[in-house]
């Protein structure tokens, strides 16, 4: 580990971490926030979790969620049918915020965390672009919501369950597995670990 | 697993009184010269002392989610139809809907969700930003963790916004049973918006700077005593 000295990022204390393991947290004395947290094998475990998430992608929004049945016909809800559903009645904005939190953040964070972790275990890491990638990731790291989405799935089916003959598809499964392998990366993904591996002039 | 950790140094011991400043990206500590712009060495962002105009931002962005909450819980964010008819239901119109029902527990999250937890993430952000100006009775401590956990539920008022969507997709049943989406989503999608933009235009080091700079003042009281 290079860095040595950091800053709480929400009171500023400044803290010196001389040494920290695989596995442990750092965090700040003054208002507990975790400041450096190290985390076990980052590259090998991001790069599989990443790789089976893009590899869900596309069972997980285009799918079937769940489908309805009321007096002999039948209809299915996936995520983009959702997303069009909406578009059709010309609520655009609100469209294109689904696809934004539910399908764009969470398929380019993936392919950025692939990224980032395939060139740091081909060593191109000081590259001039892998920079780039890394900044990338940083800002489109917190725009995800697809655990809300999951939920928002449960709730709309309790609210129709009374209406109609309700049953789950395959794309809830594929979903749920997408939706872990995203959020796993803030577990797997040691950001402060790659940062600090990147040369730079003083 | 955790660490304990002592700070460097007792007395002046925040980045700002060092003249040091953290880098938002990659959290490289940086010497700055507050007279001239400054960039991060390391990833080429560009590093203030504090997030930029912190506070007018980010008044103006909770006034504006406050505005922004009166027509999403106004309008309707849809319709069920039967046969073609039906009440349009508004947010909380729908929630008394699914009380009648006997849903406790659905309704209690979709009140959560949708009405709590904006309410309070506005509400909580006037709380801080007012703090910064009269004396408040929470410590510091209780006010960055509630920062914290604004920063950490804000996503959920996206909730209703997500089941509106599934159920327009999937209720299509043509003559008998229709969903439409109403005006009141989109006003929505736009408050949580602002919230988030609220939020993270908050910088929570300020909450601490007023205290490091009362221990500053003593300080040089005691010295030139
Ligand atoms: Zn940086």
């Amino acid at each position: 580990m290079n860095q040595k000295q950091f800053a709480c990022y929400e009171c500023d204390t400044l803290i010196t971490i001389t040494s920290i393991n695989e596995g442990e947290v750092a965090s700040c004395p003054r208002c507990h926030h975790h400041i450096v947290d190290k985390k076990y094998d980052s590259i090998n475990r991001t790069l599989a979790i990443s790789g089976t998430g893009l590899l869900l992608f596309i069972p997980a929004t285009f799918f079937p969620l769940m489908s309805m049945q009321l007096l002999s016909v039948e209809s299915s809800a996936s995520l983009m049918s959702g997303i069009s559903a909406l578009w059709q009645t010309e609520l655009y904005l609100v469209a294109t915020l689904i696809f934004l939190f539910c399908v764009l953040a969470p398929l380019v964070k993936l392919s950025a965390a692939f990224f980032v972790t395939l060139g740091y275990k081909h060593k191109r890491h000081q590259h001039p672009f892998y920079k780039q990638l890394m900044l990338f990731y940083h800002h489109v790291d917190s725009w995800e919501m697809l655990e809300v989405f999951l939920i928002g799935i449960l709730v709309s089916i309790i609210k129709l369950k009374d209406m109609a003959d309700l049953s789950f598809n395959l794309g809830l499964l594929c979903f749920s597995a997408f939706m872990l392998c995203v959020l796993s990366l803030k577990v797997t993904l040691d950001k402060q670990m790659i940062w600090d591996d990147l040369d730079y002039e003083h | 697993m955790s660490t304990d950790l002592k700070s460097s140094n007792q007395e002046s011991n925040t980045a700002k009184a060092q003249g040091l400043a953290q880098c938002h990206v990659c959290n490289l500590l940086i010497d700055i010269d507050e007279s001239i712009d400054n960039y991060c060495p390391r990833c080429d962002s560009k590093i203030h002392m504090r997030i930029y105009d912190s506070l007018q931002r980010c008044w103006a962005l909770t006034i504006c989610s406050l505005i922004a909450f009166i027509p999403a819980n106004a309008y309707p964010i849809m319709t069920i139809l039967y046969f073609g008819k039906g009440q349009p239901d508004t947010i909380l119109s729908g929630i008394v809907l699914l009380l009648k029902f006997g849903m406790y527990p659905i309704a209690a999250i979709v009140f959560i969700a949708s009405f709590v937890v904006p309410l309070a993430k506005i509400i909580g952000l006037f709380v801080l930003l007012l703090s910064l100006r009269n004396k408040s009775k929470l410590t510091k401590q209780q006010r960055t963790k509630m920062y914290r956990y604004i920063e950490l539920f804000g996503r959920w008022s996206m909730l209703d916004v997500f089941v509106v969507a599934l159920l327009v997709a999937l209720v299509e049943i043509g003559a008998v049973v229709e969903v439409v989406a109403g005006p009141g989503a989109t006003a929505f999608g736009i408050m949580v918006i602002l919230t988030i933009f609220a939020a993270n235009s908050f910088d929570p080091r300020l909450l601490w700077d007023e205290e490091d700079n009362e221990m500053a003042l003593t300080k040089e009281k005691k010295n030139k005593r």
